[in-house]
């Protein structure tokens, strides 16, 4: 067990955010989501909305999170700040692709299945969608064994996330 | 300039000639396609119908209107802004006092009124009322 816990050799950046969740609530009632048949069913606005932060595959999950769907999307996307922060202050703005871009196509967050604690995985799909943005990934993302720590917690009204940009502790 | 013009069967003009309605000059420009149909002569026992398609790809929008429909957007966006003077100088977070998840919300807002999709480069470059009026401007297929 001795000398078997190792931490992570660099820290690249860091971010957070913090979003308040009554206007996710107001965001939903204004482009909502229809309930049939017990799934939830898209309405074309709120794909509008949501193609703008959402990963296709946070999209995908959000018929699991029916019950708590404010937190869920309001999750998304402080999660989607908190790492374009960290990045902002790690990529030089020159290199950095589209904020939108970054938000639906570079990183999606998940819940680990053990704990329901959410973490971040960056899509190695993202370079033959964007090819023009192949460079910025193979250079901060692939080359620095990048790894996004996320930690969210939130109190009524309010959510937090936090993140931090680091070396992965496994060769890639 | 016109690229086409078309003439409508005959069956479908002896048609048309037959009904007693007087046919007179109109024009319907589609926003998409910008098909501009014109019934350009009628004498009672004919009808020539002719489709010209313009090389341009939509209507030009006129800067001011744009600016009164998107400043409308902005006015009804929330509480906060609705008695705002929006100029083409006002800037979305330093006039507006629009974080990143209003902006969103505003740029959808905009996108649905004028039908268009603001690319994600676009988007990021969109900080005053001034640079998203020209955008949609320039945008054809904004109408």
């Amino acid at each position: 067990m001795r000398g078997s816990i190792q931490g992570f050799s660099t820290i690249y950046s860091i971010g957070n955010d913090v979003v308040k969740l009554p206007r996710i609530s107001k965001l939903l009632a204004q482009y909502p989501l229809d309930q049939k048949n017990g799934k939830l069913e898209n309405q074309i606005t709120f794909q509008r909305i949501a193609s703008k932060f959402m990963h296709p595959i946070e999209y995908s999950n959000i018929d699991k999170h029916q019950n708590n769907l404010v937190t869920y999307i309001g999750g998304i996307w402080a999660t989607k700040e908190a790492i374009f922060k960290a990045l902002s202050g790690f990529v030089p703005k020159k290199d950095l692709p589209p904020a939108q871009t970054i938000y639906t196509g570079l990183f999606y967050k998940i819940n680990s299945i053990e704990n329901g604690a959410p973490f971040v995985i960056f899509d190695d799909t993202f370079k033959s969608k964007y090819p023009q943005f192949q460079l910025f990934y193979n250079t901060y993302i692939q080359d620095t064994n990048l790894k996004a720590l996320l930690s969210i917690a939130h109190d009524g009204d309010y959510l937090f996330a936090n993140s931090m940009l680091v070396k992965d502790k496994k060769k890639i | 300039m016109f690229r086409s013009c078309l003439r409508i069967p005959a069956a479908a003009s002896r048609t048309l000639a037959s009904t007693s309605a007087t046919l007179t000059k109109s024009a319907l420009v589609t926003p998409r396609t910008n098909l501009l149909s014109s019934v350009i002569r009628s004498n009672g026992s004919s009808v020539n119908w002719c489709a010209f398609y313009t090389t341009n790809n939509s209507p030009t929008l006129d800067k001011s209107v744009v600016l009164t429909r998107v400043s409308n957007i902005i006015t009804n966006f929330n509480s906060q802004l609705k008695d705002k003077t929006v100029t083409n100088e006002t800037q979305f977070a330093k006039d507006l006092s629009l974080d990143s998840l209003d902006t969103v919300e505003l740029l959808v807002a905009i996108e649905e009124e004028f039908d268009i999709e603001i690319p994600d480069n676009v988007a990021d470059d969109l900080k005053s009322v001034g640079q998203t009026v020209d955008y949609i401007i320039s945008n054809p297929e904004a109408h």
